[in-house]
């Protein structure tokens, strides 16, 4: 189902999704998980600098999902994504009350579709990769 | 309501099936694409268990199978990339030579019927092949990418060099996981007292025997990238080494790529990296 059809969305062109990402830090690592276009052309967990350059070549819109009901589609910037991107406890996986809070779910996340395709995805920040890769030799993160 | 029949069941599997993604034709993608399935399917599991009250050793017990079957299936990509990474240089090359080059592959009277059903040459002498040592694997890219000219004047191609030192290092690391995977395999995880003397001349370290294999998290995630890796350089280094064939073969004969612009189109959406034949240079889709 798309974003349209059960939620309050904003467009956004690829690029300006690419700042936003880049703006979160060199270092970081992402998951991308649904979308045949993205994980055809980088594999997830990925670093910044890897999926930025996807993003840029894509050369295409996006709708982010929102709770804000004013939201109907008006084009944003990056800077809006960080009052639209939620802690995966938040948005996707909700933790039971009392229960240990796992490493993973303060890692933000947006829930986004491309304009022109009908299935959503999930773009999100991967601690347990950041960390797995901060001191390795990787030249998918461009440190070798 | 008729009773279940398991062996009908059984068969009836066999329609249980979804399409090819859209990016298949192109084994760079159609590696990433799995490798990520296998990797987020994990993640997956394991944040449904982080959030709930399951118990811990139970939840670690289940995700520590889990995550066994996906170096499996981690390795095995990267066996069907090299075999698509093949087809592509055979549909590429063998169409406009006339030597010996596919000779490495030896196809059986009885399996030939199974091969017509192929709807390519490549695709017909690799899909069905077994590509899981690195000798192996050089052997065959050594042979469909040999020189057009006679005598050779280039030299013999390796996907997986064994020079420089960090070649060297990824070629054992990598014989490494083909046998890792004959473990987890043909004894579902455990490494056999065979098994240990094998890994241990690999890895260079004493190795468990009579132990099974539990890879944790974060080994998935460094399989992964190191496989990614390997991936990426020889899907760089076999498209570097076909435009240079093509671009020979151009040279001798003018005539026998027909369109040549095409032809680096084609190409560089298959290895998604831009490909110059005849000085037009074509650049992946976006």
């Amino acid at each position: 189902m798309s974003i349209p059809e059960w939620s309050h969305y904003y467009e956004i062109t690829a690029n300006s999704l690419a700042n936003w990402i880049e703006h979160q830090g060199a270092n970081k690592w992402w998951i991308i998980d649904g979308d045949n276009y993205l994980s055809s052309r980088v594999m997830s967990p990925c670093p910044t600098a890897a999926l930025v350059r996807v993003l840029r070549q894509a050369n295409r819109n996006l709708l982010v999902q929102t709770h804000e009901p004013q939201a109907n589609g008006q084009v944003i910037g990056p800077e809006k994504l960080d009052e639209l991107a939620e802690p995966l406890d938040v948005s996707t996986f909700p933790i039971q009350p009392n229960h240990p809070r796992p490493k993973w779910a303060d890692d933000r996340c947006l829930w986004l579709c491309w304009k022109d395709q009908n299935d959503e995805w999930m773009l999100a920040e991967d601690s347990q990769a950041t960390a797995a890769f901060k001191n390795v030799k990787s030249s998918r993160a461009g440190n070798t | 309501m008729p009773p279940i029949d398991p062996p009908e069941a059984i068969r009836n599997m066999l329609g249980n099936v979804r399409p090819l993604p859209p990016d298949h034709l192109s084994p760079i993608s159609h590696f990433h694409l799995t490798t990520t399935e296998i990797t987020l399917a994990l993640r997956y599991v394991q944040s449904k268990t982080d959030r709930s009250s399951s118990k811990p050793s139970v939840a670690n017990r289940h995700l520590s199978r889990l995550r066994q079957m996906a170096l499996v299936g981690l390795i095995e990509n990267l066996e069907r990339f090299f075999k698509e990474l093949a087809g592509v240089c055979i549909d590429a090359i063998a169409p406009l030579t006339a030597d010996d080059r596919l000779d490495t592959f030896r196809v059986s009277g009885s399996s030939i019927a199974g091969h017509y059903g192929a709807d390519t040459l490549g695709r017909a002498l690799c899909e069905s092949g077994i590509w899981l040592d690195c000798k192996t694997i050089n052997e065959r890219f050594r042979d469909i990418l040999q020189d057009v000219a006679t005598p050779a004047t280039l030299q013999p191609f390796q996907v997986l060099p064994l020079q420089p030192h960090h070649e060297k290092l990824r070629y054992d690391t990598l014989q490494l996981l083909w046998q890792l995977r004959h473990s987890v395999v043909h004894n579902v995880g455990v490494i056999t007292e065979s098994d240990a003397v094998k890994l241990r001349v690999l890895a260079r370290r004493p190795v468990l025997a009579r132990h099974t294999l539990e890879p944790s998290p974060i080994d998935i995630d460094y399989l992964s990238d190191f496989l990614g890796e390997v991936a990426e350089s020889s899907n760089a280094r076999v498209c570097s080494r076909v435009a240079e064939l093509l671009n020979r073969i151009n040279t001798n004969d003018p005539t026998l790529i027909d369109d040549p612009g095409k032809k680096a189109k084609d190409l560089a959406s298959q290895f998604r990296l831009p490909v110059t034949l005849a000085g037009s240079t074509a650049t992946p889709p976006p």
